[in-house]
């Protein structure tokens, strides 16, 4: 059987970074897994929203569809019209020291050119003051091309935390 | 060799399990692959059958599935031609039809967050977008179903997935963390997929093993 689950690229921060991309994504895989575990070094006790792009585009062509809980109640919200999709949550820099949010992000069927892509997220975000579970459906509505690049920003504005890791995986179909 | 058909005419079968050869894989590290025992290890997770439906299709089977993994997951991206905002996928075991699927979910629909459980004929996997979804929009589905070849339990599928249809239609997008229960001993050896109406051109569906 062919191999089919590869590490296309993997960086940790050694600086502090405003955005991550990702860029010249090899298109012969079927879906993306992208794993993200990091903080912002932005001043804040809570938490900040991490937003994922494609292929540059900026434009106000994505929406979201999320639930979460917060050790006390779930809930679940809706944006749409946005320039991103801000898909998990991950702790500001005077939150719990050493705690890292993580995610887990399935981007299917990256490279097919016929269609949106839909995205979906895992995350979490554990510490005294930023705890957050969430599962959330993502759409880009960008006009339908392979995705070549990806970059994630901070809600917040600032930086990622050095230390920061960004790994990307490839699933290929037979 | 496994196999993938389809019960509609239209499609050419697909099969798995041929190696694809170093030249096809690209300028990637290869961190899944490595000598173990004087063999080389391909990895943990195989890819077994796929399709991208080239033509609307009613039912998508995955048959001779083969024994040789711990769990299987089943990777989707579908749209149905169902007149409607959001369809649901159903997932059938070894072509069972009876009462013998028990199913727990918690979803959140934009406004708020809830859960259900019922016995059912089948497995409500999860939504995708339907015809009256915007044109292009698919929803996604990642689905484990663990232990599917052990014949001493009964099989446990967890699945994350759902649509988004930027706030309009009903629902304008909900996403669903769902499990159920086959409450079968018998090693999952087919699994068929349907919706509530056929599945749509461009629709593919993958079926991977992961070793224990």
């Amino acid at each position: 059987m062919a191999a089919t689950y590869d590490v296309i690229s993997t960086q940790t921060l050694a600086s502090t970074s405003a955005t991550v991309t990702l860029s010249s994504i090899s298109q012969l895989y079927t879906d993306l897994v992208l794993v993200t575990q990091s903080r912002a070094s932005t001043t804040g006790t809570y938490d900040t929203d991490i937003g994922i792009r494609f292929n540059g585009d900026t434009s106000l062509v994505y929406s979201r569809t999320a639930m979460y809980g917060e050790g006390s109640n779930a809930s679940s919200f809706r944006a749409t019209g946005e320039g991103c999709i801000f898909g998990a949550v991950h702790p500001l820099s005077s939150g719990t020291a050493n705690v890292w949010g993580i995610a887990n992000y399935n981007i299917m069927n990256y490279s097919q050119a016929n269609t949106y892509k839909t995205v979906l997220v895992r995350s979490s975000c554990n510490g005294a003051s930023a705890d957050d579970v969430r599962a959330l459906v993502g759409l880009w509505r960008g006009t339908p091309a392979a995705i070549t690049s990806l970059s994630l920003i901070l809600a917040s504005g600032g930086s990622f935390a050095i230390g920061s890791t960004f790994t990307l995986y490839g699933i290929k179909a037979a | 060799m496994p196999s993938f058909i389809r019960n509609t005419s239209g499609g050419t079968a697909v099969g798995g399990g041929a190696l694809a050869p170093r030249s096809r894989r690209g300028n990637t590290l290869q961190a899944d692959a490595y000598w173990r025992g004087g063999v080389l290890d391909e990895g943990a997770f195989e890819s077994i059958a796929t399709t991208t439906l080239s033509t609307s299709t009613a039912t998508v089977t995955f048959s001779s599935i083969p024994a040789g993994y711990k769990h299987l997951q089943i990777r989707m991206m579908a749209r149905s031609v169902a007149a409607l905002t959001y369809s649901t996928v159903y997932a059938a075991f070894n072509s069972d039809t009876a009462s013998n699927y028990y199913i727990h979910d918690l979803s959140g629909n934009g406004a708020s967050a809830s859960s259900t459980g019922r016995s059912d004929t089948s497995v409500y996997l999860q939504l995708i977008t339907g015809a009256n979804a915007i044109a292009s929009n698919f929803g996604v589905i990642v689905c484990d179903v663990l232990d599917y070849a052990n014949t001493n339990k009964y099989k446990t599928i967890l699945s994350l997935g759902g649509m988004d249809n930027n706030g309009t239609g009903t629902p304008a997008g909900e996403v669903h963390l769902r499990s159920a229960n086959w409450r079968s001993l018998s090693a999952v050896s087919q699994i068929d997929l349907n919706s509530d109406g056929n599945f749509a051109q461009y629709s593919s569906f993958a079926l991977y093993g992961i070793k224990g």
